[in-house]
């Protein structure tokens, strides 16, 4: 194998590749990254949950392949002046010979032979949209999703399409974040949980062209095990999650007592000044009273903190406490002009979403206070 | 024909049978135990099993995914082996953090738990509650040498499958048909072996240099007897040697992959990962080692004194294990007396049982030499 290519092109693609490479794999192998060349240029790597394939652009010399340690190639490739690069794989010598201008590197290579085959998504349903609406719904609830290994499920994110619609769900069963988006294309109905970390990634991925040309669509496979979504020579596949996600929409209370609706950005600053007081998660407190929210945190170590907000609410005396880092989580995800904010007693769980806007919504469930 | 993966497996007709009878029925559990001594074909059979759920075949034994599997590298394979003496807690959650995943070549996932009943506490309540909600694609296999090594609660849920003794005729058989022993080294062999075919095949390992060890130390019991404590002393020297003397190999193996790791680690602490990984892994397969040999020295001991007891009360060489040296049995017979034979045995029991955990074993043949003596 040998081909050739600019060194600004093969480090970002192998930054991009390495991004499925896992720190907690003892085996050489998935530190590799696997570099094929035949009608193109593609970089592999994988950590047999997600794995990553990218095209490069440049100029194939010679077809082959190759697995050349990760870190290695980022090492090197920094090193190196912004010029070609030739890599050529050395059969005999077992190694793979980098060179860029005068520099010559010599490095060893892992074996091919021992790289895990891709899985083939065969006989896959598929559907397409614009990467801005996935990344748009990744964003608003990754962060709700589960990092304890012992609830599996909850680790992942439900992805369900239906009806021209797409619709991503996260819950690590103190919030839950449901956010859906209409998409152009008839779909059957697909419902899956992905790992979040998958989710993360495709919603990184960077249309190749210019970005004001009309937007490249996202092409989504699904087979029973696995599933891929492709975009502009960028891939990225991951096994889904097995097991049945929780009946989530029970949790979803019909109705409020209490309303209130202001900019997301003044409560958000309010809630961050108060929470700098509440080291530890201690509960932020929410009492709302007419025409005033007063926003509050002790501790018995550090002190009191209090604000007071203006609001629009002639209701009775009512207080609820949340955990600060939860219910800033969700503000962040609501971007529109104006949130809603909704509670009904201290022990039932409070709701954040965008007025006029059904797509987003932020279930939190609340702190006793003693 | 199907599962031929299985054609390897020596003198197990029995859980053979069975395991054949559950792939071609389709009705497969979600969890196997496997039991039995060590050395008879659990491990084996289980990846066998392994690669025959997986194979479009039934376990041809030649496609992509049986070599993978048999070689331990197939990507829904789980292995999991104790790490230190232990399977621990951390090593579960890793697994459940893994399998919560649907296979990623779209058929079953097979975990295979290997001394399963080194699981502590912690780590057999955190599988209990896997194997409380199994997943249709997921096999579990659990190795262990008796069912009461794990909690009720776990070998209740699962499909025991008792492995046994290989008959002396199987091993005979094995032997000389498939590579090519002569009749007298093959019942040499067979009767050394103890009924565990993978014993029988170490003895032909390295041109026979476990037999010439039994050779050597065959001679320092025969004569130990009435020596003095000094000679005592330095037969325990010579066999405490003998177990711990083959380490170089494997701690040279054991450098090589832990450089060849350490070399594409992602970052420093990628390295540490890997460092700690190994590291206990390496430890651990270092006393397995040790104490899989000395567990071999004392067989060898303790067969020769049962095979003094035998011939005092049969007189016949018909049932010696160490027949090629039935000469110097039937005099040294005439001279032992019964109780110290037994006791003798009953003791090598005791240090079989201590030396893994908090025995020292130099300590521990230095005390059975002493008692030698007097035999
Ligand atoms: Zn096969």
């Amino acid at each position: 194998m040998e081909i050739r290519c600019l060194k600004q092109e093969l480090l970002e693609k192998v930054h991009i590749a390495s991004r499925a490479i896992s720190t907690k794999s003892v085996l050489p192998i998935l530190s590799g990254i696997k570099i094929t060349a035949a009608k193109t240029i593609s970089l592999i790597a994988t950590d047999l949950e997600m794995s990553i394939i990218t095209q490069v652009n440049g100029d194939i010399v010679e077809t082959g392949e190759t697995v050349a340690p990760a870190r290695l190639l980022v090492d090197i490739l920094k090193s190196l002046p912004g010029a070609a690069v030739v890599v050529k794989v050395m059969p005999e010598q077992g190694s793979v010979n980098i060179t860029c201008q005068n520099a010559e590197f010599d490095i060893r290579v892992l074996s091919p032979a021992d790289f895990p085959e891709l899985p083939q998504i065969t006989g896959a349903r598929t559907v397409a949209l614009k990467l801005s609406t996935f990344s748009h719904l990744a964003r608003q609830v990754v962060r709700a999703a589960s990092t304890d290994e012992a609830r599996a499920v909850l680790t992942g994110i439900l992805l369900h399409f239906q009806d021209k619609k797409i619709k991503m769900v996260a819950t690590d069963s103190y919030r839950l974040a449901v956010s859906q988006a209409n998409i152009d294309s008839e779909v059957s109905e697909e419902e899956v949980i992905v790992p979040a970390k998958a989710i993360t990634e495709v919603s990184r991925m960077q249309p190749r062209e210019n970005p004001k040309d009309s937007e490249p669509l996202l092409r989504v496979a699904f087979a029973s095990n696995q599933m891929r979504f492709d975009m502009n020579g960028h891939t990225v596949i991951t096994r889904l999650i097995s097991g049945k996600y929780p009946p989530y929409q029970q949790l979803i209370p019909s109705g409020y007592t209490t309303v209130i609706e202001l900019p997301p950005t003044q409560l958000e600053e309010t809630v961050r000044r108060i929470a700098t007081l509440a080291q530890n998660n201690t509960p932020v407190r929410f009492f709302f009273t007419p025409n005033r929210l007063i926003i509050s945190a002790s501790t018995r170590e550090v002190g009191q903190a209090r604000e007071e907000v203006p609001i629009q609410y002639s209701g009775e005396d009512r207080e609820i406490a949340f955990n600060p880092t939860f219910f800033l989580d969700g503000l962040a995800s609501i971007k529109e002009e104006i949130v809603e904010f909704k509670m009904d007693s201290a022990l039932k769980p409070g709701l954040l979403k965008p007025r006029g806007d059904d797509n987003f919504l932020y279930l939190i469930m609340p702190v006793r206070t003693g | 024909m199907g599962a031929m993966v299985f054609d390897d497996i020596v003198g197990q007709d029995q859980a053979l049978d069975f395991l054949k009878k559950v792939l071609k029925s389709e009705q497969i559990s979600h969890a196997y135990l496997f039991v039995g001594p060590e050395g008879v074909g659990r491990r084996k059979t289980a990846l066998a099993l392994a690669a025959a759920l997986n194979c479009a075949k039934g376990g041809c034994g030649h496609c992509s995914r049986c070599r993978r599997t048999i070689r331990g590298v197939y990507p829904d394979l789980k292995l999991i082996q104790p790490e230190g003496n232990f399977i621990t807690i951390e090593q579960i959650r890793e697994l459940q953090g893994s399998i919560k995943l649907r296979s990623y070549e779209g058929h079953r996932k097979v975990i295979i738990i290997d001394e399963a009943g080194s699981m502590n506490a912690e780590a057999s309540n955190a599988l209990l509650k896997t194997l409380e909600e199994p997943q249709d694609e997921e096999v579990f296999i659990l190795i262990a040498a008796s069912v009461e090594e794990l909690l009720p609660t776990i070998s209740s849920r699962c499909q025991v499958v008792p492995f046994r003794r290989v008959p002396r005729e199987a091993i005979i058989r094995e032997m000389v048909d498939r590579r090519g022993i002569d009749q007298s080294q093959a019942d040499k062999i067979a009767r050394i072996s103890g009924g565990t075919y993978s014993r029988a095949l170490e003895m032909l390992e390295g041109e026979g240099w476990r037999l010439e060890r039994r050779e050597e130390i065959l001679s320092l019991l025969k004569k130990i007897s009435g020596s003095p404590v000094e000679e005592a002393f330095s037969v325990a020297g010579a066999l405490l040697s003998q177990a711990v003397g083959d380490q170089d190999n494997l701690l040279e193996v054991q450098k090589e992959e832990m450089e060849e790791s350490l070399e594409v680690a992602m970052s420093p602490r990628h390295g540490a990962f890997i460092r700690n990984k190994l590291r206990k892994r390496h430890a651990r397969q270092l006393s397995r080692k040790r104490s899989l040999e000395i567990n071999d020295i004392l067989d060898i001991i303790s067969s020769w004194y049962r095979d003094l007891l035998v011939y005092q009360l049969t007189a016949q060489d018909s049932f010696l294990i160490n027949r090629d040296h039935r000469n110097e049995i039937r005099d040294m017979a005439r001279r032992a007396r019964i109780e110290r034979l037994t006791n003798v045995l009953k003791e090598i029991g005791k240090i079989r049982r201590m030396v893994g955990f908090y025995v020292n074993p130099g300590a521990a043949f230095e005390y059975l030499c002493l008692l030698l003596r007097e035999v």
